[in-house]
């Protein structure tokens, strides 16, 4: 499963088989991407994830950079928020639609390429053994990971960390992954309110409060020129400490 | 009458009438508008009767009383407004939820 063939081909070959050859298992894996302003990236991270015998959703949360015509050609199931609502948001819809389509494993990926595809199977790995019903990838768990993240952003990462354990009691070693899987009914028990990058928090909210069982792997992060400059800004923190509050507050 | 008078009673004069005509529908909103209206009006042409109430209360001058009230009341409209505004954003959130699935496309190679 983790060859990696020619994407071209591979849209090929999924336009002839029937999903049932590619998974004897017949289980249906939906991978969610959140889109806002990708451009190309966007597209190489899909071609990313065709070798693969998932199902790609794009949610492209009110881009106003033709990201429809980027996509042309491949084959995922593309959504549109007619505004900007923000990546939580994204999320959501992504997972809602996958559930309505019958998922039974929802993964979450980030657009910008910086998650490897041939760690998903790891991280559907202990959903499907039962150990699980959500596993985060995680920077902090491997040396080789860590010493990825530029210095700034590990500082900012983990003061995410803390704030996000203090909030909600939930602590693990990675808040602000993007890089996640979930079962399709761990996936029914949350529903993301957040629609802002405080989504990340309210997750573990959701984890403790559904008494989900979670695992962290480690995953890696490709920084790329474009995925920094894409990032979150560090400033952005306080933003997001801010709605946390207020959600904490205002509920 | 000072000049301080007749532009604060203009002002209340006019933000009254807004408030008349833009709670057309509401009669007991109207009725705490034009209440509230009045009231300014008679702190504004006897302002020492805003010091009495103060000094009741153990409060130094009227104006300070007045700044208080202002401050309690502006923070509670806020609190007010955010909820509303969190409100609207939740349904746009699920309108544009239910209008993206509901058109979801499938590309094909």
């Amino acid at each position: 499963m983790g060859r990696v063939i020619p994407s071209i081909k591979i849209a090929a070959i999924h336009a002839d088989l029937p999903w049932r050859e590619w998974n004897p298992l017949q289980e249906q894996v939906f991978v969610v991407i959140p889109a806002y302003r990708e451009g190309p990236v966007l597209r190489e991270t899909i071609e990313s994830l065709l070798p693969y015998p998932y199902k790609v959703v794009v949610v492209d949360d009110g881009s106003d950079d033709n990201c429809l015509e980027n996509l042309a050609r491949l084959p995922i199931h593309y959504l549109r928020h007619p505004l900007n609502l923000g990546q939580g948001a994204a999320l959501q819809t992504g997972t809602v639609y996958s559930l309505e389509k019958g998922a039974d494993f929802i993964v979450h990926f980030d657009a910008d390429g910086q998650h490897p595809a041939d760690q998903i199977p790891a991280l559907l790995e202990p959903i499907r053994a039962g150990e699980a019903d959500v596993v985060l990838g995680s920077r902090f768990l491997k040396r080789s990971d860590l010493e990825m993240v530029p210095v700034k952003k590990r500082i900012a990462l983990r003061i995410g960390i803390i704030v996000s354990g203090l909030l909600t009691g939930v602590w693990l070693t990675d808040t602000h992954n993007g890089f996640r899987a979930l079962s399709a009914e761990a996936a029914r028990k949350i529903d993301l309110r957040e629609n802002r990058f405080a989504h990340a928090t309210e997750f573990l909210d959701h984890l403790r409060l559904q008494h989900l069982r979670y695992k962290e792997i480690p995953s890696t992060i490709r920084y790329t020129t474009y995925s920094i400059k894409k990032g979150q800004p560090i400033s952005n923190g306080l933003d997001i400490i801010l709605d946390l509050l207020l959600r904490k507050v205002m509920k | 009458m000072i000049l301080i008078q007749l532009i604060l009673i203009a002002a209340i004069s006019g933000i009254g009438l807004l408030a008349l005509w833009s709670l057309r529908s509401r009669r007991l909103s109207r009725f705490l508008a034009l209440a509230m209206a009045a009231v300014g009006v008679v702190f504004v042409l006897r302002p020492e009767l805003t010091s009495r109430i103060a000094h009741f209360l153990g409060v130094g001058r009227g104006v300070d009383l007045m700044l208080y009230i202002f401050l309690v009341v502006t923070v509670y409209a806020l609190m007010q407004l955010y909820a509303r505004v969190r409100t609207l954003d939740w349904q746009v959130t699920q309108i544009s939820r239910a209008l993206a699935i509901a058109n979801a496309r499938k590309l094909e190679p």
